[in-house]
Protein backbone atom coordinates (compact mmCIF):
# COMPACT_ATOMS: atom_id res chain seq x y z
CA UNK A 1 0.00 0.00 0.00
CA UNK A 2 2.76 2.64 0.69
CA UNK A 3 4.87 1.88 -2.09
CA UNK A 4 1.77 2.99 -4.52
CA UNK A 5 1.37 6.47 -3.51
CA UNK A 6 4.64 7.33 -4.23
CA UNK A 7 3.95 6.30 -7.49
CA UNK A 8 0.96 7.90 -8.09
CA UNK A 9 2.37 10.81 -6.98
CA UNK A 10 4.72 10.70 -9.64
CA UNK A 11 2.45 9.86 -12.32
CA UNK A 12 0.27 13.15 -11.43
CA UNK A 13 3.96 14.71 -11.53
CA UNK A 14 4.32 13.65 -15.07
CA UNK A 15 0.52 14.37 -16.47
CA UNK A 16 1.17 17.79 -15.13
CA UNK A 17 4.47 18.09 -16.85
CA UNK A 18 2.92 16.94 -20.26
CA UNK A 19 0.01 19.45 -19.59
CA UNK A 20 2.17 21.91 -19.40
CA UNK A 21 4.04 21.36 -22.67
CA UNK A 22 1.32 20.93 -24.57
CA UNK A 23 0.13 24.16 -23.20
CA UNK A 24 3.50 26.02 -23.91
CA UNK A 25 3.15 24.52 -27.47
CA UNK A 26 -0.33 26.11 -27.88
CA UNK A 27 0.52 29.07 -26.61
CA UNK A 28 3.82 29.30 -28.94
CA UNK A 29 1.95 28.68 -31.77
CA UNK A 30 -0.89 31.58 -30.90
CA UNK A 31 1.88 34.14 -29.91
CA UNK A 32 3.12 33.25 -33.41
CA UNK A 33 0.36 34.21 -35.33
CA UNK A 34 -0.37 36.88 -33.05
CA UNK A 35 2.90 38.38 -33.14
CA UNK A 36 2.63 38.73 -36.66
CA UNK A 37 -0.72 39.66 -37.18
CA UNK A 38 0.30 42.99 -34.96
CA UNK A 39 1.83 45.78 -36.52
CA UNK A 40 1.51 49.10 -38.41
CA UNK A 41 -0.60 47.19 -40.63
CA UNK A 42 -3.07 44.95 -38.93
CA UNK A 43 -2.80 41.42 -40.83
CA UNK A 44 -5.94 39.02 -39.73
CA UNK A 45 -5.29 36.08 -38.34
CA UNK A 46 -6.31 33.21 -41.16
CA UNK A 47 -4.42 35.74 -43.39
CA UNK A 48 -1.54 35.91 -42.17
CA UNK A 49 -0.82 31.48 -42.75
CA UNK A 50 -2.67 32.05 -45.99
CA UNK A 51 0.17 34.23 -47.05
CA UNK A 52 2.56 31.46 -45.31
CA UNK A 53 1.20 28.59 -47.05
CA UNK A 54 1.39 30.42 -50.22
CA UNK A 55 5.18 31.14 -50.01
CA UNK A 56 5.62 27.43 -49.40
CA UNK A 57 3.07 25.95 -52.18
CA UNK A 58 3.28 28.43 -54.63
CA UNK A 59 -0.68 27.19 -56.30
CA UNK A 60 -2.19 28.80 -53.19
CA UNK A 61 -3.66 32.10 -54.05
CA UNK A 62 -5.63 34.12 -52.26
CA UNK A 63 -7.14 38.23 -52.61
CA UNK A 64 -4.13 39.43 -50.92
CA UNK A 65 -2.08 42.84 -51.55
CA UNK A 66 1.29 42.25 -52.58
CA UNK A 67 2.08 44.55 -49.54
CA UNK A 68 0.72 42.63 -46.99
CA UNK A 69 2.59 39.28 -48.25
CA UNK A 70 5.63 41.73 -48.23
CA UNK A 71 5.05 42.52 -44.67
CA UNK A 72 3.85 39.24 -43.39
CA UNK A 73 6.38 37.00 -45.20
CA UNK A 74 9.76 38.85 -45.50
CA UNK A 75 9.58 42.08 -42.92
CA UNK A 76 7.21 39.56 -39.51
CA UNK A 77 7.74 36.42 -39.56
CA UNK A 78 11.41 36.16 -40.40
CA UNK A 79 11.90 38.66 -37.32
CA UNK A 80 9.19 36.45 -35.22
CA UNK A 81 10.66 33.31 -35.63
CA UNK A 82 14.26 35.04 -35.06
CA UNK A 83 12.75 36.23 -31.37
CA UNK A 84 11.80 32.49 -30.90
CA UNK A 85 14.95 31.22 -31.39
CA UNK A 86 17.39 33.67 -30.03
CA UNK A 87 14.90 33.69 -26.73
CA UNK A 88 15.18 29.63 -27.01
CA UNK A 89 18.93 29.84 -26.97
CA UNK A 90 19.44 32.09 -24.41
CA UNK A 91 17.48 30.46 -21.96
CA UNK A 92 18.84 26.73 -22.74
CA UNK A 93 22.14 28.92 -22.79
CA UNK A 94 21.36 30.37 -19.04
CA UNK A 95 20.49 27.17 -17.90
CA UNK A 96 23.64 25.13 -18.78
CA UNK A 97 25.78 28.56 -17.04
CA UNK A 98 24.00 28.23 -14.27
CA UNK A 99 25.12 24.33 -14.10
CA UNK A 100 28.34 24.98 -14.97
CA UNK A 101 29.48 27.35 -12.86
CA UNK A 102 27.31 26.23 -9.97
CA UNK A 103 26.18 29.64 -10.16
CA UNK A 104 22.38 31.28 -9.60
CA UNK A 105 23.42 34.26 -10.93
CA UNK A 106 25.04 33.36 -13.56
CA UNK A 107 23.94 34.11 -17.23
CA UNK A 108 24.89 33.97 -20.94
CA UNK A 109 26.91 36.67 -20.82
CA UNK A 110 29.07 35.74 -17.69
CA UNK A 111 31.64 34.70 -19.37
CA UNK A 112 32.64 37.39 -21.27
CA UNK A 113 31.45 35.93 -24.67
CA UNK A 114 28.82 38.93 -25.50
CA UNK A 115 31.67 41.72 -24.38
CA UNK A 116 34.04 40.04 -26.90
CA UNK A 117 31.38 40.24 -29.28
CA UNK A 118 30.85 43.94 -28.25
CA UNK A 119 34.47 45.18 -29.02
CA UNK A 120 33.93 43.47 -32.58
CA UNK A 121 30.46 44.80 -32.95
CA UNK A 122 31.68 48.66 -31.99
CA UNK A 123 34.95 48.52 -33.95
CA UNK A 124 32.69 47.46 -37.31
CA UNK A 125 30.17 50.50 -36.55
CA UNK A 126 32.96 53.12 -35.48
CA UNK A 127 35.52 52.39 -38.24
CA UNK A 128 33.82 50.48 -40.66
CA UNK A 129 36.19 47.43 -40.53
CA UNK A 130 35.30 43.91 -42.17
CA UNK A 131 33.34 46.46 -44.63
CA UNK A 132 34.25 43.90 -47.51
CA UNK A 133 31.55 41.58 -46.08
CA UNK A 134 28.33 44.28 -46.72
CA UNK A 135 25.66 43.56 -44.56
CA UNK A 136 26.91 40.99 -42.58
CA UNK A 137 29.72 42.86 -41.58
CA UNK A 138 28.75 43.71 -38.35
CA UNK A 139 28.01 39.98 -37.18
CA UNK A 140 31.00 38.66 -38.72
CA UNK A 141 32.85 41.20 -36.71
CA UNK A 142 30.43 40.62 -33.07
CA UNK A 143 31.17 36.56 -33.93
CA UNK A 144 34.47 36.90 -34.43
CA UNK A 145 34.69 39.33 -30.75
CA UNK A 146 33.36 36.14 -29.26
CA UNK A 147 35.35 34.10 -30.82
CA UNK A 148 38.43 35.90 -28.93
CA UNK A 149 36.62 36.37 -25.83
CA UNK A 150 36.14 32.53 -25.73
CA UNK A 151 40.32 31.48 -26.59
CA UNK A 152 41.19 34.18 -24.13
CA UNK A 153 39.24 32.99 -20.97
CA UNK A 154 39.31 28.92 -21.94
CA UNK A 155 42.90 29.47 -21.86
CA UNK A 156 43.44 31.62 -18.98
CA UNK A 157 41.07 29.30 -17.14
CA UNK A 158 42.38 26.23 -17.58
CA UNK A 159 45.44 25.34 -15.15
CA UNK A 160 46.98 22.06 -15.52
CA UNK A 161 44.58 21.33 -18.56
CA UNK A 162 42.29 21.23 -15.98
CA UNK A 163 39.11 23.62 -15.80
CA UNK A 164 37.30 24.63 -12.54
CA UNK A 165 33.92 25.99 -12.32
CA UNK A 166 35.23 28.61 -9.85
CA UNK A 167 38.11 29.49 -11.47
CA UNK A 168 36.02 29.86 -14.78
CA UNK A 169 33.34 32.32 -13.61
CA UNK A 170 36.17 34.43 -12.04
CA UNK A 171 38.41 34.43 -15.22
CA UNK A 172 34.90 35.20 -16.88
CA UNK A 173 34.25 38.11 -15.28
CA UNK A 174 37.62 39.61 -15.36
CA UNK A 175 37.87 39.17 -19.08
CA UNK A 176 34.43 40.46 -19.56
CA UNK A 177 35.33 43.63 -17.72
CA UNK A 178 38.15 43.81 -19.56
CA UNK A 179 36.71 43.84 -22.71
CA UNK A 180 33.71 45.75 -21.26
CA UNK A 181 36.34 48.40 -20.41
CA UNK A 182 37.79 48.50 -24.06
CA UNK A 183 33.81 48.95 -25.63
CA UNK A 184 33.19 51.93 -23.27
CA UNK A 185 36.49 53.25 -24.47
CA UNK A 186 35.62 53.04 -28.26
CA UNK A 187 32.68 53.90 -27.85
CA UNK A 188 33.39 57.41 -26.04
CA UNK A 189 36.16 58.25 -28.16
CA UNK A 190 33.71 57.86 -30.71
CA UNK A 191 33.58 61.52 -31.31
CA UNK A 192 30.24 61.75 -32.81
CA UNK A 193 26.72 61.61 -30.91
CA UNK A 194 25.15 59.56 -33.87
CA UNK A 195 27.99 57.02 -33.40
CA UNK A 196 28.05 56.00 -30.00
CA UNK A 197 23.84 56.01 -30.31
CA UNK A 198 24.19 53.36 -32.69
CA UNK A 199 26.92 51.23 -30.38
CA UNK A 200 24.26 51.80 -27.45
CA UNK A 201 21.35 50.47 -29.70
CA UNK A 202 23.51 47.35 -30.91
CA UNK A 203 24.44 47.19 -27.01
CA UNK A 204 20.79 46.78 -26.16
CA UNK A 205 19.53 44.55 -28.71
CA UNK A 206 16.97 44.51 -31.69
CA UNK A 207 15.81 42.55 -33.84
CA UNK A 208 15.05 44.80 -37.08
CA UNK A 209 15.42 44.33 -40.55
CA UNK A 210 15.60 40.20 -39.76
CA UNK A 211 15.36 38.77 -43.29
CA UNK A 212 14.97 34.80 -44.39
CA UNK A 213 18.76 34.75 -44.68
CA UNK A 214 19.74 35.74 -41.21
CA UNK A 215 18.01 33.03 -40.24
CA UNK A 216 20.05 30.07 -41.39
CA UNK A 217 23.30 29.92 -39.87
CA UNK A 218 21.70 31.04 -35.90
CA UNK A 219 18.86 28.52 -36.62
CA UNK A 220 21.68 26.09 -37.86
CA UNK A 221 23.61 26.75 -34.71
CA UNK A 222 20.78 26.33 -32.33
CA UNK A 223 19.08 22.91 -33.67
CA UNK A 224 22.96 21.76 -33.45
CA UNK A 225 23.74 23.16 -29.87
CA UNK A 226 20.79 22.33 -28.12
CA UNK A 227 20.06 19.03 -29.54
CA UNK A 228 23.44 18.22 -27.92
CA UNK A 229 22.56 20.01 -24.85
CA UNK A 230 19.76 17.93 -24.43
CA UNK A 231 21.75 14.66 -24.66
CA UNK A 232 23.52 15.95 -21.68
CA UNK A 233 20.54 15.84 -19.33
CA UNK A 234 21.88 13.21 -17.17
CA UNK A 235 25.40 14.57 -16.70
CA UNK A 236 23.96 18.30 -16.15
CA UNK A 237 22.09 16.76 -13.35
CA UNK A 238 25.30 15.02 -11.98
CA UNK A 239 27.24 18.55 -12.14
CA UNK A 240 25.06 20.43 -10.38
CA UNK A 241 24.27 18.30 -7.05
CA UNK A 242 28.38 17.88 -7.10
CA UNK A 243 31.83 17.58 -8.43
CA UNK A 244 32.27 14.19 -6.13
CA UNK A 245 28.73 13.05 -7.04
CA UNK A 246 29.07 13.97 -10.60
CA UNK A 247 31.82 11.45 -10.95
CA UNK A 248 31.00 8.62 -8.66
CA UNK A 249 28.34 8.88 -11.35
CA UNK A 250 30.66 8.28 -14.12
CA UNK A 251 30.92 11.89 -15.62
CA UNK A 252 34.71 12.95 -16.51
CA UNK A 253 33.36 16.40 -15.08
CA UNK A 254 36.66 18.30 -16.69
CA UNK A 255 36.20 17.28 -20.13
CA UNK A 256 32.24 17.72 -19.63
CA UNK A 257 32.37 21.53 -18.70
CA UNK A 258 34.96 22.00 -21.26
CA UNK A 259 32.40 20.84 -23.83
CA UNK A 260 30.04 22.46 -22.00
CA UNK A 261 31.46 26.21 -22.29
CA UNK A 262 32.38 25.46 -25.92
CA UNK A 263 29.21 24.90 -27.35
CA UNK A 264 27.35 27.58 -24.71
CA UNK A 265 30.44 29.79 -26.12
CA UNK A 266 29.42 29.25 -29.50
CA UNK A 267 25.57 29.41 -29.34
CA UNK A 268 26.22 32.92 -27.53
CA UNK A 269 28.67 34.41 -30.32
CA UNK A 270 26.19 33.06 -32.74
CA UNK A 271 23.08 35.36 -30.86
CA UNK A 272 24.89 38.11 -29.79
CA UNK A 273 25.68 38.28 -33.29
CA UNK A 274 22.45 38.10 -35.05
CA UNK A 275 20.84 40.42 -32.13
CA UNK A 276 23.17 42.37 -30.01
CA UNK A 277 23.16 41.93 -26.35
CA UNK A 278 19.50 40.91 -24.88
CA UNK A 279 19.57 40.70 -21.29
CA UNK A 280 17.80 39.24 -18.71
CA UNK A 281 16.27 36.32 -20.56
CA UNK A 282 19.58 33.84 -19.56
CA UNK A 283 19.08 34.65 -16.36
CA UNK A 284 15.06 34.84 -15.41
CA UNK A 285 13.82 31.83 -17.87
CA UNK A 286 15.60 29.54 -16.19
CA UNK A 287 14.30 30.40 -12.27
CA UNK A 288 11.33 31.33 -13.72
CA UNK A 289 11.13 27.47 -15.08
CA UNK A 290 12.63 25.87 -12.33
CA UNK A 291 9.71 27.41 -10.33
CA UNK A 292 7.36 25.46 -12.51
CA UNK A 293 9.22 22.11 -12.81
CA UNK A 294 11.52 21.84 -10.38
CA UNK A 295 15.40 21.41 -11.35
CA UNK A 296 15.93 18.38 -12.98
CA UNK A 297 17.69 19.18 -16.40
CA UNK A 298 15.43 16.57 -18.34
CA UNK A 299 12.54 19.14 -17.59
CA UNK A 300 13.83 22.47 -17.41
CA UNK A 301 15.61 22.28 -20.97
CA UNK A 302 12.43 22.03 -23.18
CA UNK A 303 10.64 23.92 -21.17
CA UNK A 304 12.72 26.83 -20.66
CA UNK A 305 13.52 26.92 -24.65
CA UNK A 306 9.59 27.47 -24.97
CA UNK A 307 9.18 29.86 -22.71
CA UNK A 308 12.12 31.66 -23.52
CA UNK A 309 11.27 31.68 -27.01
CA UNK A 310 7.39 32.73 -26.22
CA UNK A 311 9.17 35.68 -24.04
CA UNK A 312 10.87 37.35 -26.47
CA UNK A 313 8.49 36.67 -29.20
CA UNK A 314 6.10 38.79 -27.06
CA UNK A 315 9.22 41.32 -25.65
CA UNK A 316 9.82 42.32 -29.89
CA UNK A 317 6.36 43.06 -29.97
CA UNK A 318 6.44 45.31 -27.10
CA UNK A 319 9.73 46.38 -28.95
CA UNK A 320 8.03 47.80 -31.90
CA UNK A 321 4.80 48.64 -30.97
CA UNK A 322 4.42 50.58 -27.21
CA UNK A 323 6.11 53.71 -28.80
CA UNK A 324 5.26 53.11 -32.53
CA UNK A 325 6.16 54.31 -34.99
CA UNK A 326 9.22 54.54 -33.20
CA UNK A 327 11.48 51.55 -32.21
CA UNK A 328 12.98 50.50 -28.58
CA UNK A 329 15.77 48.52 -28.47
CA UNK A 330 14.71 44.44 -27.36
CA UNK A 331 17.33 44.71 -24.44
CA UNK A 332 15.34 47.86 -22.68
CA UNK A 333 11.51 45.51 -22.87
CA UNK A 334 13.28 42.66 -21.59
CA UNK A 335 14.15 44.16 -18.33
CA UNK A 336 11.52 46.71 -18.19
CA UNK A 337 8.64 44.11 -18.23
CA UNK A 338 10.85 40.86 -17.36
CA UNK A 339 11.62 41.47 -13.88
CA UNK A 340 8.67 42.57 -12.25
CA UNK A 341 7.04 39.48 -13.67
CA UNK A 342 9.78 37.44 -12.37
CA UNK A 343 9.50 39.20 -8.93
CA UNK A 344 5.48 38.38 -9.00
CA UNK A 345 6.50 34.79 -9.82
CA UNK A 346 9.11 34.52 -6.66
CA UNK A 347 6.26 36.44 -4.24
CA UNK A 348 3.80 33.86 -5.81
CA UNK A 349 5.73 30.77 -5.04
CA UNK A 350 7.18 31.96 -2.28
CA UNK A 351 11.12 31.68 -1.83
CA UNK A 352 13.91 30.35 -4.77
CA UNK A 353 15.90 27.30 -4.83
CA UNK B 1 15.29 79.63 -40.15
CA UNK B 2 14.91 82.11 -37.95
CA UNK B 3 16.48 80.36 -35.19
CA UNK B 4 19.96 80.35 -37.44
CA UNK B 5 19.84 83.81 -38.33
CA UNK B 6 19.29 84.24 -34.59
CA UNK B 7 22.60 82.26 -33.89
CA UNK B 8 24.15 84.13 -36.59
CA UNK B 9 23.28 87.48 -35.04
CA UNK B 10 24.36 86.45 -31.71
CA UNK B 11 28.04 85.19 -33.14
CA UNK B 12 28.41 88.38 -34.44
CA UNK B 13 28.04 90.22 -31.37
CA UNK B 14 29.85 88.06 -29.29
CA UNK B 15 32.72 88.75 -31.71
CA UNK B 16 31.90 91.62 -32.33
CA UNK B 17 31.24 91.42 -36.16
CA UNK B 18 27.72 92.34 -36.26
CA UNK B 19 27.93 93.63 -39.67
CA UNK B 20 29.45 90.75 -40.82
CA UNK B 21 26.90 88.62 -39.58
CA UNK B 22 24.26 90.72 -40.70
CA UNK B 23 25.63 90.48 -44.14
CA UNK B 24 25.43 86.75 -44.08
CA UNK B 25 21.80 86.66 -42.37
CA UNK B 26 20.73 88.70 -45.85
CA UNK B 27 23.02 86.50 -48.25
CA UNK B 28 21.46 83.36 -46.64
CA UNK B 29 18.30 84.82 -46.73
CA UNK B 30 18.15 86.03 -50.18
CA UNK B 31 19.21 82.40 -51.53
CA UNK B 32 16.36 80.68 -49.30
CA UNK B 33 14.06 83.41 -51.19
CA UNK B 34 15.30 82.08 -54.42
CA UNK B 35 15.14 78.90 -54.02
CA UNK B 36 11.65 79.59 -52.66
CA UNK B 37 10.56 81.53 -56.01
CA UNK B 38 12.29 79.01 -58.14
CA UNK B 39 10.13 76.35 -56.53
CA UNK B 40 6.75 78.26 -56.54
CA UNK B 41 3.59 76.68 -55.28
CA UNK B 42 3.67 73.04 -55.16
CA UNK B 43 0.31 71.17 -55.27
CA UNK B 44 1.32 67.87 -54.97
CA UNK B 45 4.35 67.62 -52.82
CA UNK B 46 6.26 64.73 -53.08
CA UNK B 47 6.50 62.03 -50.33
CA UNK B 48 10.14 61.62 -48.86
CA UNK B 49 12.05 58.98 -46.83
CA UNK B 50 14.33 60.91 -44.74
CA UNK B 51 17.08 57.83 -44.49
CA UNK B 52 19.75 58.35 -41.67
CA UNK B 53 20.91 55.68 -39.64
CA UNK B 54 20.82 52.38 -41.51
CA UNK B 55 19.62 49.45 -39.28
CA UNK B 56 17.16 50.11 -37.31
CA UNK B 57 15.86 53.15 -39.75
CA UNK B 58 16.41 56.22 -38.28
CA UNK B 59 14.82 59.23 -39.87
CA UNK B 60 13.54 62.84 -39.08
CA UNK B 61 10.75 63.63 -36.61
CA UNK B 62 8.60 66.69 -37.58
CA UNK B 63 10.95 68.64 -34.84
CA UNK B 64 13.87 69.66 -35.95
CA UNK B 65 16.02 71.00 -38.93
CA UNK B 66 16.11 68.03 -41.50
CA UNK B 67 11.82 68.12 -41.36
CA UNK B 68 12.02 71.95 -41.91
CA UNK B 69 14.33 71.55 -44.90
CA UNK B 70 12.09 68.58 -46.21
CA UNK B 71 9.17 71.79 -46.04
CA UNK B 72 10.76 74.29 -47.67
CA UNK B 73 12.16 72.39 -50.53
CA UNK B 74 8.40 71.23 -51.25
CA UNK B 75 8.50 68.11 -49.64
CA UNK B 76 6.33 65.78 -47.56
CA UNK B 77 8.25 64.23 -44.65
CA UNK B 78 6.71 60.32 -44.09
CA UNK B 79 7.14 60.72 -40.51
CA UNK B 80 6.23 64.18 -40.24
CA UNK B 81 3.22 62.92 -37.49
CA UNK B 82 5.91 61.78 -35.28
CA UNK B 83 5.78 64.49 -32.47
CA UNK B 84 8.73 63.42 -30.33
CA UNK B 85 10.96 66.50 -29.41
CA UNK B 86 14.20 65.25 -30.77
CA UNK B 87 14.90 65.69 -34.85
CA UNK B 88 15.88 62.12 -35.16
CA UNK B 89 13.74 59.01 -34.17
CA UNK B 90 14.48 55.11 -35.07
CA UNK B 91 11.31 54.14 -36.76
CA UNK B 92 10.15 50.57 -38.48
CA UNK B 93 10.87 49.14 -41.66
CA UNK B 94 6.91 48.31 -41.94
CA UNK B 95 6.10 51.81 -41.58
CA UNK B 96 8.80 52.79 -44.36
CA UNK B 97 6.97 50.15 -46.62
CA UNK B 98 3.26 50.68 -45.35
CA UNK B 99 4.02 55.08 -46.26
CA UNK B 100 5.30 54.02 -49.79
CA UNK B 101 7.90 57.15 -50.15
CA UNK B 102 8.21 58.69 -53.71
CA UNK B 103 11.80 59.39 -52.62
CA UNK B 104 14.53 58.21 -50.37
CA UNK B 105 16.92 60.76 -49.43
CA UNK B 106 20.20 58.66 -48.34
CA UNK B 107 22.04 61.21 -45.87
CA UNK B 108 25.76 60.52 -46.34
CA UNK B 109 28.22 60.62 -43.11
CA UNK B 110 31.25 58.80 -42.38
CA UNK B 111 29.52 56.17 -40.01
CA UNK B 112 26.92 55.75 -42.63
CA UNK B 113 27.54 56.09 -45.99
CA UNK B 114 24.75 56.87 -48.86
CA UNK B 115 26.07 53.54 -50.66
CA UNK B 116 26.15 51.35 -47.94
CA UNK B 117 22.32 52.04 -47.33
CA UNK B 118 21.66 52.07 -51.07
CA UNK B 119 23.41 48.56 -50.93
CA UNK B 120 20.76 47.68 -47.78
CA UNK B 121 17.43 49.18 -49.78
CA UNK B 122 19.32 47.38 -53.13
CA UNK B 123 19.99 43.60 -51.59
CA UNK B 124 16.92 43.56 -49.15
CA UNK B 125 14.02 40.86 -50.39
CA UNK B 126 11.49 43.65 -48.54
CA UNK B 127 12.04 47.27 -48.90
CA UNK B 128 14.09 46.39 -52.34
CA UNK B 129 10.27 45.96 -53.93
CA UNK B 130 9.58 49.91 -52.65
CA UNK B 131 8.61 51.36 -55.51
CA UNK B 132 11.36 54.15 -54.93
CA UNK B 133 14.01 51.68 -55.04
CA UNK B 134 12.97 50.24 -57.99
CA UNK B 135 12.68 53.23 -59.89
CA UNK B 136 15.77 54.59 -58.31
CA UNK B 137 14.51 57.27 -56.58
CA UNK B 138 17.39 58.91 -54.54
CA UNK B 139 18.88 61.93 -53.56
CA UNK B 140 22.12 61.72 -51.49
CA UNK B 141 22.57 64.74 -49.34
CA UNK B 142 25.47 65.63 -47.06
CA UNK B 143 25.20 65.02 -43.51
CA UNK B 144 26.62 68.61 -42.65
CA UNK B 145 23.94 69.84 -44.65
CA UNK B 146 21.34 68.86 -42.02
CA UNK B 147 22.70 69.63 -38.77
CA UNK B 148 21.61 73.33 -38.04
CA UNK B 149 24.02 75.75 -39.59
CA UNK B 150 25.08 77.74 -42.54
CA UNK B 151 24.63 74.96 -45.04
CA UNK B 152 20.74 74.27 -44.54
CA UNK B 153 20.08 77.12 -47.42
CA UNK B 154 22.30 75.09 -49.34
CA UNK B 155 20.92 72.23 -48.19
CA UNK B 156 16.85 73.38 -48.70
CA UNK B 157 18.29 74.68 -52.58
CA UNK B 158 19.96 70.91 -53.20
CA UNK B 159 16.73 69.01 -52.10
CA UNK B 160 14.31 71.12 -53.91
CA UNK B 161 16.32 70.99 -57.40
CA UNK B 162 16.30 67.67 -57.35
CA UNK B 163 13.00 66.74 -56.60
CA UNK B 164 11.50 69.42 -58.90
CA UNK B 165 14.36 69.61 -61.27
CA UNK B 166 11.63 70.98 -64.12
CA UNK B 167 11.51 74.27 -61.93
CA UNK B 168 15.13 74.91 -61.62
CA UNK B 169 15.82 74.98 -64.83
Amino acid sequence: MTNLIPKQLRKNKQQRYKLLMVAMVVILLVSLTLAVMIGPVLIPPLRVWQIALSQVFPNVTGDWTQAQVQIVWLIRFPRVLLAFFVGAGLSVVGVIMQALVRNPLADPFILGISSGASVGAVLVILFGIFSFFGVYALSFGAFLGALLAFFVVFFLARRQGHLSSTRLILIGVAVSSLFEAVTSFLAIKAGSGEATRRVLFWLLGGLSGTTWTDLILPVLALFLGIGYLLLQTRSLNALLIGEETARTLGTDTDRFRKQLFFVTSLLTGVIVAVSGVIGFVGLMIPHSVRFLVGSDHRRVLPVSLLLGGIFLIWADVLARTIVAPEELPIGIITALFGAPFFIWLMQAKGGGK
Amino acid sequence: MENLYQEIREIGQIFAVEQRAENLIVQLRSQLQVTQQKLGKVTTKKRIFWYDSKDPPVTASNWGIPNHIIELAGGENIFKDIQEKKAWVTVNWEDVIARQPDVIVLIDANWSSAEEKRRLLKSNPAYSQLKAVQQDKFIVIGFSYTMPGIRNVAGVRQLAEALYPERFK
